[in-house]
This record gives C-alpha cells, structure tokens and sequence, in this order.
C-alpha cells in the first residue's frame, strides 16, 4: 500500500513538473517569435546555427569575421562568430527568407511544444489511475513519431542554410564545411538524428509494453 | 471462440433471472452479463463452481466446444 502511495506521489510530481514545463515552454516560444518578429522589422533575422559547419581556423579566441556575398546584387552582411573549429552565423537575410524562418522556427517549437502537451496528458492519466488507455498507446506513437522526425527536420533546415551560404558568401582564408558529428557516418547525418533514432526506439519499445499492459488488463476485465 | 456458454439454456431451465443469479452467486451483474452473451475471455473456478452449484448443474452444462466458431 505504501509503496503504491510512493508511486503515486513521483506522478503527482511528474505531473506538475511537465505542466510547469509545459507553461514555461511556451513563454519560451512567445518571447522568441516576438524577438524575432522584431529583428526581422528591423530587416534581417539573426540565425545562429552553432557547431553545424567545419571552419578550418587557427584562432583560439572567439573571433568575429565580416564576410561578403558572392553575388553583388545581393547584400548579404555576414557576420561569423568562429573559435577553432566551431562556427556561428548571425545573418541578416531578404524579408521573404524572414518569413520561412520565423514559420520554420515557430513550427519546430510548435511540434515540440506538443510533446510536452502529450506528456502532460499521459502523466494526467496515470495521475488518475488510469494507467493502460488506448490514447496513451497513440500518444507515445506520436511522441516517438516527432523524437525521430524533428532532428531530420531540423538538419535539413541546417542543409539548407549551409547550401545557401556556400553559394552566396566567400570567406577569405578559411574554407567551410558541414562539421562531421561521428567520424563513420557521412556529415549530413548529425548525432541528435542518430540519438532521435535510438529514441524513437526507446518509445516504441516502452509503447510495446503499454499494448501488452492494456492487453492483459482487457483480459482481467473479461474475466468473471 | 469454439467454447460456447449456454448459460441463458441453463437460467431458463431452472427458470431463474440475471439478477437472482448474480445475487445467488455473489458476482456483479456486469460480469454475468459478459459471461451470458460470450464476451468473457476466462473464467475462474471459484465462479464456475458457484454457478453449478446454483444452477444445480455440471460445467458441461454451462459450456460445450464447438469446432468452426469465430
């Protein structure tokens, strides 16, 4: 009995600590969108894309660099923040690139945003007592579904601003690359896209025990 | 399921209802509902045991196999 009041009480806790996180989350993605609407007011969007690209450096110190657009039509301010090996990019982009920044970044906050959302619904179910639902088994499916999906998106974002900046900008004296994550798989795989995967793994392996759960309590229900 | 329950057969020759069964018994009227219309997936001795007791009856009474049954 007590130790089913123990278990109770660690839910009770998770509980309350997603639906705090769940809150502060979202504050997180409105301040955000609102920086960014303001930047992108003011004509350009700051990306900071940190450790995606390979900067061939011999500069131990964070070092700021201006770097000019290739295409002279276009006006591309480039400022790269680069120590080593690592590399950031603030970028003042065209309002039309703004917009599919700031949609793209309100959608990837959105997704996860909704995990939270989810977690918060399943941790209420267990906090009822009502351990093995159907929708607990949808909702984790959804949830590994988004663990896996989200770096993919992500990284492509990353791909693209990576194409785009090779073709538009020219930086003197260093050569840039995609940053090789783990040294066996090619660059375009980073290691939040394998960590996702094993994730994803992880969830569904968890969701395969919940199918199991609500099969045996199905069974118990239909015993007389 | 090839297990059929012919529990109504049996209610009706003894001429007794769900309710006096359940009562008689001392299961939910929930549960014999499920195991009168062939939901129950199990069902355990002690129950089995009560129901022939009521019903005056044998299990095979209560239950017959029949091969080709969804």
């Amino acid at each position: 009995m007590n130790q089913q009041n123990n278990k109770l009480e660690l839910t009770d806790i998770l509980y309350w600590l997603f639906k705090f996180g769940f809150w502060l989350h979202l504050i997180y993605i409105i301040i955000q969108t609102a920086s960014m609407f303001r930047i992108a007011k003011d004509g350009g969007v700051e990306a900071r894309i940190s450790g995606n690209f390979y900067l061939w450096s011999e500069i131990s110190d964070w070092h700021q660099t201006e770097v000019k657009s290739k295409n002279e039509k276009q006006e591309i301010p480039f400022l790269l923040t680069h120590k080593k090996t690592y590399a950031s990019y603030h970028v003042k982009l065209s309002q039309g690139r703004n917009l599919v920044m700031i949609v793209n970044l309100i959608v990837y906050h959105a997704i996860w945003l909704c995990i939270t959302l989810i977690f918060l619904r399943i941790f209420r179910s267990l906090k009822n007592g009502s351990y093995f639902q159907r929708q607990n088994i949808t909702r984790l499916q959804l949830i590994a579904a988004v663990i896996f999906v989200a770096p993919i998106l992500k990284q492509i974002y990353n791909l693209q601003f990576f194409a785009f900046s090779q073709e538009n900008i020219t930086i003197t004296d260093y050569n840039l690359w995609m940053r090789k994550d783990i040294f066996f798989l090619p660059a375009w795989i980073n290691s939040e896209m394998v960590f996702g995967f094993f994730g994803m793994l992880l969830v569904l392996a968890i969701t395969e025990v919940f199918r199991k759960g609500i099969e045996l309590k199905t069974e118990n229900d239909l015993t007389v | 399921m090839a297990i059929v329950i012919n529990l109504d057969v049996m209610m009706a020759k003894r001429k007794m209802s769900l309710n006096e069964l359940s009562e008689k018994v001392g299961i939910t009227l929930s549960n014999l509902s499920i195991l009168k219309t062939g939901k129950a997936k199990a069902i355990r001795f002690s129950t089995l045991e009560e129901i022939c007791r009521v019903l005056q009856c044998q299990p095979g009474d209560l239950m017959e196999y029949r091969p080709g049954e969804p």
